[in-house]
């Protein structure tokens, strides 16, 4: 649905996997390029716009964030620094930032993209292969040979 | 039930979510590329697919992230020189952690010095000229491999490795050699290979230069995409490394009044070349230098960036290195000032101290910028890197 405020602000209604819907105005919900774009093909007139990869827990981070980073583009940078990093700490765990992650994958929100990754990748830099592994369910499927192997050649950065 | 509710009391992490970070390249490449080498070593341990995605990824650590800087003995007696390492890092892309914090070749009672730093790897020579010996070294994994000596007949200029992990795992060492004939003299490769461990000759004449040409030099030749570029008496040329095949190249100012005396090099597959600015084009009297850069298909070079400072300091500043970034933005300069090392970004025209380190004050050696590499990360080795130090 297609409504405007007072402040001729264009609105747009945004819905979660599970049914939430959230109306925020469109140049916030612009900054995921995928939003754009499907406003761009006119998908938003029809009314809400369903967002089927990402729960409404999500979204509303999301929404909190793209918020946030479209007021502020005359901030001082410092000040948004600081609240990115408050931001990723209220996320809490690599549970919580793994789906915030993939909703900025496929909302493509760079800005997003790159904070959640950059706040994974410290958190898994002085990890064991063990502990990445338990962290996101993968599964080890190398053979006892290939594994004495690929730990041997990189046996440099166990060191 | 979608996956990832809300209604788990203990927030298991949701199916999805899992094959997503575990399997699906995109996302996790956006996580690999932001971690140091050493975790991505520990991390091809984790599974197959892992272990191939750190193979093929194309990381952030393409980018240099920071500069060694060799110290002068003023001491006779004291061994070796010294490297430190200077963060290039001035936007916290990366885990701050330095890769190492300095270089120091203590046992080598000759002194061992830091000829290249190609992609994570260095090329170091013995500095007793009689033996020649050169040193493929990675100084994540300390591990080395003695390469022999050169058969250093004539004139050769300093070599350069040409490594790309993602090309290949070995690596060429690659040195122009100049030959004197009657009148004349010819300039050849020599190459070294990791396959053979062994030098030869390329049959492949480069150029021939009639003597007496005394202001013809060499430049540094700058290693790109498997072939080697430099400039001579305004010339350029591009040796193909594999085929053994040579291209002119073309460098601006066809009357050969200008050729890159300030800066010739490369960064993200681009050549970058920097002249002094030309007064007769910039207006506000604030150009220090112009910034060159070749496109990507080599045929034309286009003015890309300039660097403004107060006009008096051009004598005080000298140019380092030219920095492509992956975001165009963050492309930099760096600049030695007076011995204080800074980048200078082109789009904000922003200097940054780098260099916090003090100079020793111990009166026995000093730091000589003019002898600093940049230093790249990348979460690969050559396997025949097999010797660990202290050298034998």
């Amino acid at each position: 649905m297609s409504i405007t405020t007072e402040n001729n602000e264009k609105m747009i209604t945004l819905m979660s996997s599970d049914g939430e819907e959230f109306v925020v105005e469109e140049a916030v919900a612009a900054q995921s390029q995928t939003i754009k774009h499907l406003i761009e093909d006119g998908c938003s007139t029809e009314g809400s716009i369903p967002l089927p990869n990402v729960t409404g827990r999500v979204l509303s981070e999301v929404i909190q964030y793209c918020k946030k980073h479209s007021s502020s583009d005359d901030k001082e940078e410092k000040e948004l620094e600081a609240w990115d990093a408050e931001f990723v700490k209220a996320a809490d765990d690599h549970v919580a930032l793994t789906d915030l992650m993939m909703a900025a994958n496929f909302l493509d929100i760079k800005g997003l993209l790159d904070l959640v990754a950059q706040t994974l990748a410290n958190m898994i830099t002085g990890k064991s292969p063990e502990e990445v592994r338990r962290m996101w369910n993968i599964k080890n499927d190398f053979t006892p040979e290939e594994a004495e192997k690929v730990r041997k050649e990189n046996q440099w950065a166990f060191e | 039930m979608q996956s990832g509710g809300t209604t788990l009391q203990q927030p298991l992490i949701s199916e999805s979510a899992a094959e997503i970070v575990g399997y699906n390249e995109d996302v996790l490449s956006q996580i690999l590329s932001r971690l140091p080498v050493k975790s991505l070593g520990k991390f091809r341990c984790v599974s197959k697919n892992w272990n191939s995605l750190i193979s093929h990824l194309r990381p952030r650590v393409y980018s240099p992230c920071g500069l060694l800087v060799r110290s002068v003995k003023l001491d006779e007696h004291e061994d070796g020189y010294k490297y430190e390492y200077v963060s290039l890092d001035t936007h916290n892309h990366r885990n701050e952690e330095a890769p190492f914090s300095n270089l120091t070749f203590v046992h080598d009672r000759l002194s061992i010095d830091v000829v290249r730093s190609t992609n994570g790897l260095l090329l170091l020579r013995s500095t007793n000229y009689n033996e020649g010996y050169y040193y493929v070294y990675s100084p994540i994994t300390k591990q080395y491999r003695k390469c022999p000596p050169v058969d250093e007949d004539s004139s050769f200029f300093d070599p350069f490795l040409v490594y790309d992990p993602l090309i290949s795992p070995s690596y060429k060492i690659v040195g122009i050699r100049k030959c004197y004939l009657t009148g004349k003299s010819e300039y050849k490769a020599v190459i070294y290979s990791s396959q053979t461990g062994s030098w030869r000759v390329s049959n492949t004449l480069i150029t021939t230069l009639i003597r007496g040409l005394t202001m013809c030099q060499f430049q540094d030749p700058v290693p790109l995409n498997g072939a080697v570029y430099f400039i001579t008496c305004c010339r350029g040329y591009c040796f193909d490394v594999g085929k053994e095949q040579v291209k002119e190249f073309i460098v601006p100012g066809d009357s050969g009044h200008i050729y890159f005396d300030k800066y010739f090099g490369e960064s993200r597959g681009r050549l970058y070349g920097v002249v002094s600015a030309d007064p007769r084009t910039d207006a506000t009297g604030r150009v220090l230098f112009d910034v060159y850069e070749m496109g990507i298909d080599c045929t034309q070079w286009s003015l890309k960036y300039k660097i403004e400072g107060d006009l008096y300091s051009i004598f005080c500043v000298r140019v380092m290195f030219v920095v492509r970034e992956e975001n165009e933005d963050d492309s930099f300069a760096v600049l030695d000032v007076y011995d204080i090392i800074y980048s200078y970004n082109f789009k904000n025209k922003k200097f940054t101290e780098l260099s916090e380190f003090s100079f020793p004050e111990d009166g026995k050696s000093c730091f000589n910028l003019c002898r600093a590499h940049l230093y790249t990360e990348v979460p690969a080795f050559p396997q025949d890197l097999t010797k660990v130090l202290p050298f034998d």
